[in-house]
């Protein structure tokens, strides 16, 4: 299952759903999300799910894309202030309503906890105004262990993930540049 | 007008340069055509593109709504299939794509993922998720 969702998340042009699946979410919260929103909609409905492993569809890389643009760390943070808070937003809708579902745990990861996690490794962030995205909770810290399982990162960049968000802001971007150059390939793994 | 079972949505904001390549890719598969539709949705009017999609009979919806959702509702108001694909702007479709749509839901699938190839401006493959 993490295979399948880390897979489809980035890139909803490898995913199909039935038409009804789609209409009964609200759409109109889906600010950036789409792959996370396709795949939460039809996780949510779906009793058969096919993972075709057949390279059939072409992603393209480049300088337009804002969350593929690393040309520098500079820029990369940028586009991070720009996207997450509307990522935030979008997951914040998703939350309400994979809640009670089979797939909360690992939907609740993928598509909230570590975009959360992400925005508060940020050194230079503003205050979005809600108590649940500014800070790290200890119930973020629980989840965070409990979806263990659902992990795919490497073990440096777990420990970097938890970390980063509770350094001051200077250890903070010593930490997150470095892991921008470890990770400047990691995009693709 | 045959209800289609494949409605494929291809999204594009802004950006103009990719756009017609994805179409094409969407227009040439293995999948005959009777079977599927192609929806652009942009939130852009451009001469060449617009006259291009008309000659290839892809519907053509103008819509200033920002969020990537806004625009897939509005292409599901008109889409006819009872599947849909999306396809962002500067992605590809490879030419067996729907085929392996179409059988997949035809065999009852609810939700259909399949492994992609990662390339660069240049065309060049960077990466591959799924099976080679």
């Amino acid at each position: 299952m993490q295979g399948l969702i880390h897979g489809a998340l980035g890139n909803s042009s490898a995913i199909s759903v039935r038409k009804f699946t789609l209409e009964k979410i609200e759409l109109k919260n889906c600010e950036l999300s789409l792959d996370a929103f396709m795949l939460t909609a039809g996780l949510l409905s779906a009793r058969i799910i096919i993972d075709d492993p057949r390279h059939l569809t072409v992603f393209r890389v480049h300088s337009q894309h804002l969350g593929f643009d690393r040309s520098s760390f500079e820029v990369t943070q940028a586009n991070a202030l720009k996207i997450y808070p509307r990522i935030l937003s979008d997951a914040t809708y998703l939350m309400s309503i994979v809640r009670g579902s089979p797939y909360e745990r690992v939907i609740k990861y993928y598509t909230f906890l570590s975009q959360k996690l992400s925005w508060l490794a940020l050194p230079e962030r503003p205050q979005l105004g809600d108590p649940e995205l500014d800070s790290l909770r200890p119930s973020d810290v629980l989840e965070w262990v409990a979806s263990l399982p659902y992990h795919r990162h490497h073990l440096r960049f777990i420990a970097i993930e938890l970390l980063a968000p509770v350094l001051p802001k200077a250890f903070k971007r010593v930490l997150v540049e470095f892991e921008f150059k470890l990770s400047a390939r990691r995009v693709l793994e | 007008m045959a209800n289609k079972y494949i409605s494929v949505i291809v999204i594009a904001y802004n950006r103009r340069k990719y756009l017609l390549q994805a179409v094409r890719s969407a227009l040439q598969q293995t999948l005959p055509k009777d079977l599927y539709e192609v929806i652009v949705v942009k939130n852009f009017r451009d001469e060449t593109i617009d006259r291009r999609l008309e000659e290839w009979g892809v519907a053509n919806i103008y819509s200033d709504d920002t969020s990537q959702g806004g625009k897939i509702r509005e292409a599901l108001e008109v889409a006819r299939g009872e599947v849909i694909s999306v396809l962002e702007d500067d992605d590809e479709f490879l030419p067996e794509k729907l085929a392996g749509v179409y059988a997949a839901f035809k065999s009852g699938a609810d939700y259909y993922h399949n492994g992609f190839v990662f390339i660069n401006e240049r065309g060049e493959v960077l990466a591959k998720r799924g099976l080679s």
